[in-house]
């Protein structure tokens, strides 16, 4: 099973009205109740500059959160949140829901399950561009070297 | 797809807050609440008109429960320094709240007093001062003296002290710094 | 004299309103309004500089104010930050470490040879600049080959997923200033929060230049540059790629990737100096490398690398007393904002009858003054 920390990263990139369709037919005849206030709002980014390894703030992104509790009609009980960076709390809310399905294994979780692995293959799908894009722009210094031969090279 | 109590909503949220302001103007006029939420308590409705993640919140006599804290997402803090405290008026006062200072009188603390019933009651006080006529008569049942006395201390330095907001079970009423009340 | 009231302006402004809009959609009978997803992509560089400049990482209001303002950068901008001051603060991330970006560009000037090694990814550094006149016919078909043409050719070149700090390796030679571990639990300086009181810590200055507009951040470091300062940059290592956004699971407390910003991130090496301790006494150590960092929202180099120069210049300035304007703190932090300077440049349009008529009044009293006193004389 993959890693609950990657569950958010995974789903987000599947399209909104797929992810929405399952969580609203998985849930259908459950009680969701929230246990804290679903939210839409900014977070503030802190990065850590690498000169003097000071804090600064970059900038505000945003951002959405939902915590809730879920009872199934066969009495089981379960709780997911989730935080994602993205404007719409109703995201949130079903990121929330596939939290809650996926660690307690409520009925249809398999289903979630399948959704988290196609985000994993976009995820990956983006990796492999963005390493092609550096493989394709490396440069060879080694053939700047041969085109130079006989002249020292200070390296560092 | 998830239900929220509409004392949660923006519309109770700002409702709530124009109230408030009401209160805070005409100190000892009582208000009532436009949404008494059904599961909660009326304290929880106030202070999620006034809390935010950037201040915050006291609660010294334990009455809020651990899943309130949750809906409130607001910063927990020792009632020596929190910006709210929400306090059991029949309790005895045993802090000193934030001042504030001359430079910046509004960085104290705001008591939210949880009163038994407001406008009856054996405790009368006498309040003159901005925004009363004359005076006003507040009556409240549940609050203990030393909470006046205390406040009296509190608010000798003028600008720097405490604003108090009393609530019962379906109203509030306000006593801000520049009130002054005398008990009859 | 009275007040002029000012009526009659509704209709004017409503009427404003509308020739703006229709100006927007006046073209032929072909035109079609403008998607996001064009903006985001074919406007790729004009999308970052709104998103650094307006403050916040919202790529799809980035888009719509670039096309509600019709491209004017400094109104879009302007559009976003008043967006996000209408939005709840919910949180504060932990500290972020660059290191992790997933980098798409990364070069050196100051090292041939870098661990990881140089990636150009997308630049025009090394374009021509001539106008590419077969894109002013550019089809659909020749458009969509484009991105299957190089989807097609397979790299086998490993590449890892993280790349080193170049100036780690200059750090470990003991080239540069050791960094203390500090163990500070200071909050960096919140420029959202609070105004800009001299003198600002760096964390200020560099917040205040992260979303600063990008002409006249680049004006100032290129006044440096070319002598108002002395500081010689070299840049060590310059990045472009995504950072993943981290956040404790509320219910776990494990971090968690909650999404990824695109960020541009320079560091410069500067001429080298004794080191002092804060009393400015020489601290008898070897003299070290200065450095200068910048970073930003997006992909922008021009801006990252000015940043960094400023950063530079700014610590100098504020170490040695300024002896140009790039490196006094209140010149660059209160001239580089781009909402701040618009916003008092577009105001001088704004009625100033009153004022102006009192300087009517005042200069032909001087004049009647003067006409006076030449008769009598």
């Amino acid at each position: 099973m993959i890693q609950r920390t990657n569950w958010i990263s995974a789903l987000k990139t599947l399209p909104f009205n797929e992810l929405l369709a399952t969580t609203t037919e998985l849930s259908s005849n459950w009680t969701l109740r929230p246990k804290s206030l679903p939210q839409s709002g900014l977070g503030m980014l802190k990065i850590k500059e690498s000169a003097f390894n000071e804090k600064f703030y970059l900038g505000e992104f945003c951002l959405s959160s939902a915590w809730l509790e879920v009872t199934t009609p066969e009495g089981l009980v379960a709780e997911g949140a989730a935080q994602v960076m993205d404007d719409r709390v109703e995201l949130a809310e079903a990121l929330a829901l596939c939290d809650a399905i996926l660690s307690a294994q409520l009925p249809g979780w398999e289903q979630v399950s399948t959704m988290v692995e196609k985000g994993l293959s976009l995820r990956e799908a983006t990796r492999t561009d963005r390493k092609k894009m550096l493989a394709d722009t490396q440069v060879d210094f080694s053939l700047l070297d041969d085109a130079d031969k006989g002249q020292e090279h200070v390296s560092n | 797809m998830l239900a929220i109590d509409p004392s949660w909503q923006p519309e109770a949220q700002q409702a709530n807050f124009r109230l408030l302001l009401d209160a805070m103007s005409y100190p000892g006029k009582y208000l009532n609440l436009n949404y008494v939420p059904k599961d909660y308590p009326i304290a929880l409705t106030i202070l999620s008109t006034l809390l935010d993640a950037q201040v915050s919140l006291a609660d010294p006599h334990k009455l809020l429960k651990d899943e309130d804290w949750l809906m409130l997402q607001t910063k927990s803090e020792h009632q020596d320094n929190a910006n709210y405290i929400l306090c059991d008026a029949s309790q005895i006062p045993d802090f000193t709240p934030k001042l504030g200072t001359l430079k910046s009188p509004e960085q104290s603390a705001t008591l939210i007093l949880v009163v038994d019933t407001l406008g009856v009651g054996e405790l009368q006080l006498k309040l003159t001062g901005a925004g009363i006529k004359d005076h006003k008569t507040l009556n409240v049942t549940g609050m203990n003296k030393k909470w006046l006395t205390m406040r009296n201390e509190w608010n000798c330095s003028f600008p720097l002290g405490v604003d108090f907001i009393l609530i019962d079970k379906t109203q509030i009423a306000a006593l801000p710094r520049t009130t002054k009340v005398e008990i009859n | 004299m009275g007040y002029v009231a000012i009526k009659g302006g509704d209709q004017a402004i409503e009427g404003s309103k509308q020739v703006f809009d229709y100006l927007r959609t006046r073209n032929n009978e072909t035109a079609t309004p403008l998607d996001n997803n064009i903006i985001e992509n074919q406007l790729r560089l004009l999308h970052s500089r709104v998103l650094s400049e307006g403050g916040v990482y919202h790529p799809r209001l980035a888009s719509l104010a670039i096309k509600q303002s019709q491209g004017d950068t400094l109104e879009a901008a302007f559009a976003l930050r008043a967006f996000r001051s209408t939005q709840p603060r919910l949180l504060e991330t932990p500290v972020h470490d660059t290191s992790n970006m997933r980098i798409t560009r990364r070069i050196s000037s100051a090292f041939k040879d870098i661990s990881g090694g140089q990636m150009l990814g997308a630049t025009t550094d090394y374009h021509l600049r001539l106008m590419r006149m077969d894109l002013l016919d550019e089809s659909p078909e020749k458009f969509r080959a484009i991105t299957k043409q190089w989807l097609e050719k397979t790299s086998i070149k490993e590449i890892p997923d993280t790349f080193p700090k170049v100036l780690d390796s200059l750090r470990a030679e003991g080239l540069l200033p050791p960094v203390e571990q500090k163990t500070d639990t200071q909050s960096p300086f919140d420029i959202t929060r609070e105004p800009l009181i001299f003198p600002v810590t760096r964390s200020a200055a560099l917040a205040t230049m992260t979303r600063a507009e990008q002409g006249s951040l680049l004006a100032i470091a290129y006044s440096n540059m070319r002598g108002y300062g002395d500081v010689h940059p070299t840049v060590a290592e310059l990045r472009v790629g995504y950072l993943p956004v981290c956040l404790p699971h509320p219910i776990t407390g494990e971090l968690c990737e909650i999404g990824e910003v695109e960020i541009t991130e320079c560091e410069v090496v500067a001429m080298y100096e004794e080191q002092n301790d804060d009393n400015n006494n020489s601290k008898n150590n070897k003299p070290t490398f200065t450095l200068g960092y910048g970073a930003c929202f997006g992909h922008n180099e021009v801006k990252a690398i000015s940043m960094a120069i400023l950063d530079r210049a700014l610590q100098k300035g504020i170490k040695d007393g300024p002896s140009n304007p790039s490196e006094d703190p209140e010149f660059v932090l209160l001239h580089v904002d781009g909402i701040d300077s618009m916003g008092f440049c577009t105001h001088y349009k704004m009625p100033h009858y009153v004022t102006f008529q009192s300087d009517m009044d005042r200069l032909r009293a001087t004049q009647e003054n003067s006409n006076a006193r030449e008769s009598s004389l």
